[in-house]
């Protein structure tokens, strides 16, 4: 059981440079700001004194305080922990967060700050960490969570906003962390101007991390490519036509010989000169050995028509062409 | 890396296993090693390099795990041990084993009899079986000395046949003895260059193809796997050279069978390979997803290294009987011209070939 006694503390004996209990990321003031404005302090920041018996550390309430900064009042009414019976940091830190999470729910990036001091900080192991917060944190059990948690904290705080503001998915966060901060920065800028979405994150950083560990270059030089920035840098195209440009000059990078294949798919298909409402579609991947032909038809009438196109190619050398795809590297 | 025989840190043995001859004989090898009895497999300590001795309570034999939508060659499997410390990059065995040890059944006359009653069961009926699939079939024989008793179990055996399966040079424990003509040794062989960073725990190609040429001189029929082949740059003059390897130390009359077969694995295995194994480049390759939802090379690379290696094969010796593991009847035809077209007809080719 952790005491406490109210006083009345001046703002500037307390120490914001000490964050020894806080993860608050980006604290946002303007709403606390109105409400402190119409009706007060509600609820009094939670206070710590310092070992040097004059100044004071936050245990919960960094907003409240910055709010009546900005207001320029000078004194605040707080709850000063009564360290008459020791109370370890660990106690304190956990106590900031069960107090938080009484009014609000974290975001991604806080989360990763308390897990990222939990174990540096406070030294936990993760199993720990995993069986005494994760339950706190909404976080499930499992090692993997805590490891992209564990990293996140150290990314940039420009890709952490993103993080928090759901640009990206914690998992894309944690696979940022693995790249060199050149790659890293070059990817977070390619997601940025193509306005990838998450699935495409998680496509186009394969494909890029793929083409870079097999060729042995940086992934940031894949990205500034002429064949890349010419396309990213035209200003006649949307980011909608953009994307599937460079995909494509990606896959060919990745998978020179099935999109060759794609290709040459592509190119008969066109010889078939087929209607639109009969669709040929590959062997998925080309493994099968077995064409797709798929008809649309209102009536007899147009299945009669779709069938005497269909006899017309039957004989045709570019359908023997398809028989050819699978053999020629 | 020379090739270093497995020596456990730790023996573990199961309460059911411990009075089994083979438990003897293994700490009586091993008897500078520390072993502790335990109940069940949960109590073993994983940071040790384990060898567990237990008793295997499911049928040691099975039909191999081949999909029906790739034409198999009906092989049957024995799990007499369960893992591999040789440790290649593209093993499966790293993702379809939970444990990270090697596991030695040691109530072999329970095999014995099973194997027995299932070939007296059914004398129309012909098994060709082996002990390669979750294992090494020789790589734990320094001290299990189980393939001398199986190649001698198998010696009399009418309607059955063994092949052992290897990348290893141990050989001795069976050169000596009688086998019958009922069991094949096989090496799995690859280019030197795959060898040193894939399978770099492994015994050189020259050493395992001296291996089987003591093997041949025993009068054994060898097997070779060129499986799985890796689709590198200079791929082909490499695995051509291998071919002409092959044959400075074998004779041709003396191969039974030649098996070709293309990396392939379950999807979930890639990130096991690149986390375990970070500088192979396998996984890199232009792998797809397969009918069978495993990640093969696009068809057309397997089909141009099937062929050219069909080709340089059959120019050493025409009669070599050459197939392909679990490929697509249509690969078959295009790389080899001809198909069996169904596993079937595979198994049938193969059972003849030792009958």
């Amino acid at each position: 059981m952790i005491n406490f006694y109210e006083d009345d503390i001046k703002l500037t004996d307390i120490d914001l440079k000490d964050e020894t209990y806080l993860f608050s990321f980006e604290p946002r003031i303007t709403e606390i700001i109105h409400s402190i404005q119409e009706i007060g302090l509600i609820n009094p920041p939670i206070l710590v004194k310092k070992p040097d018996g004059f100044n004071y550390i936050i245990i919960s309430g960094l907003k409240r305080v910055l709010a009546l900064m900005h207001l320029k009042t000078q004194w605040v009414r707080a709850r000063i922990i009564d360290q008459q019976r020791f109370v370890p940091a660990l106690s304190l830190f956990r106590l900031g967060i069960l107090e938080n999470l009484g009014t609000r729910q974290f975001n991604v990036v806080e989360k990763s700050i308390i897990i990222r001091k939990l174990h540096d900080q406070f030294g936990l192991k993760d199993q720990e960490i995993i069986e005494g917060y994760f339950d706190l944190l909404n976080l499930g059990n499992n090692q993997r969570v805590l490891q992209t948690y564990l990293q996140i904290n150290k990314l940039e705080d420009n890709i952490k906003i993103a993080i928090h503001d759901d640009l990206i998915s914690p998992e894309m966060g944690y696979h940022l962390t693995k790249l060199d901060p050149d790659d890293r920065n070059s990817f977070f800028q390619f997601i940025l101007q193509l306005k990838l979405g998450k699935n495409r994150q998680k496509e186009f950083i394969k494909l890029l991390d793929d083409i870079s560990k097999r060729d042995q270059i940086k992934m940031a030089r894949i990205i500034e490519d002429d064949s890349i920035r010419s396309i990213l840098s035209r200003e006649d195209l949307g980011v909608g036509l953009k994307l599937p440009m460079i995909r494509q000059i990606l896959r060919r990078k990745r998978y020179p010989i099935l999109t060759n294949l794609e290709e040459r798919f592509s190119t008969i298909r066109k010889k078939l000169r087929l209607p639109p409402k009969i669709q040929i579609r590959p062997p998925e991947n080309f493994e099968g050995d077995t064409y797709h032909i798929e008809l649309n038809f209102k009536n007899q009438q147009e299945f009669a028509e779709q069938v005497r196109v269909l006899n017309s190619i039957a004989d045709s050398q570019t359908l023997n062409e398809l028989d050819e795809l699978a053999d020629a590297l | 890396m020379p090739y270093k025989l497995f020596t456990p840190d730790h023996i573990y043995i199961t309460s059911d296993a411990i009075d089994y001859p083979v438990t003897k004989q293994i700490l009586s090898t091993f008897h500078n090693v520390k072993y502790t009895c335990v109940d069940d497999e949960n109590s073993i300590d994983r940071s040790y390099t384990v060898l567990l001795l237990t008793k295997q309570r499911a049928d040691f034999y099975k039909n191999c795990p081949g999909t029906k939508k790739y034409i198999c060659c009906g092989y049957q499997i024995l799990n007499l041990i369960n893992n591999c410390e040789i440790g290649c990059t593209y093993c499966i065995l790293q993702g379809y084993l939970d444990e990270p040890y090697i596991t030695v059944f040691v109530n072999i006359d329970d095999l014995f009899q099973e194997l027995s009653v299932l070939f007296n069961g059914d004398k129309n009926r012909y098994f060709r079986i082996g002990t390669g699939e979750l294992a090494d079939s020789l790589s734990t024989d320094h001290f299990t000395g189980y393939a001398r008793m199986l190649v001698e179990f198998f010696s009399d055996k009418r309607n059955a046949m063994l092949e052992l399966k290897t990348k290893t040079t141990q050989i001795d424990n069976i050169l000596n003895i009688r086998h019958g003509g009922r069991t094949v040794v096989s090496w799995s062989l690859n280019t030197p260059r795959m060898i040193a960073s894939e399978e770099s725990n492994a015994p050189t190609l020259d050493e395992r193809l001296l291996a089987a040429k003591r093997c041949q001189d025993a009068g054994y029929r060898i097997g070779l796997h060129f499986d799985p082949m890796i689709y590198y740059p200079n791929w082909e003059a490499e695995y051509k050279e291998v071919i002409d390897r092959v044959f400075e130390f074998l004779e041709p009359g003396h191969i039974i069978w030649i098996s070709l077969g293309a990396l392939r694995y379950p999807p979930y295995l890639e990130d096991i390979i690149r986390e375990r194994h970070p500088n192979s480049k396998i996984t890199y390759g232009e792998l797809v997803t397969g009918i069978d939802n495993k990640m093969r090379y696009v068809k057309t690379i397997r089909i141009e290294m099937f062929r050219k290696m069909y080709q340089w094969l059959k120019k050493k010796d025409p009669n070599l009987f050459i197939y392909c593991c679990m490929e697509h009847s249509d690969v078959w035809k295009r790389s080899f011209g001809w198909t069996p077209g169904n596993s079937l007809t595979l198994k049938n080719m193969m059972d003849e070939l030792i009958q």
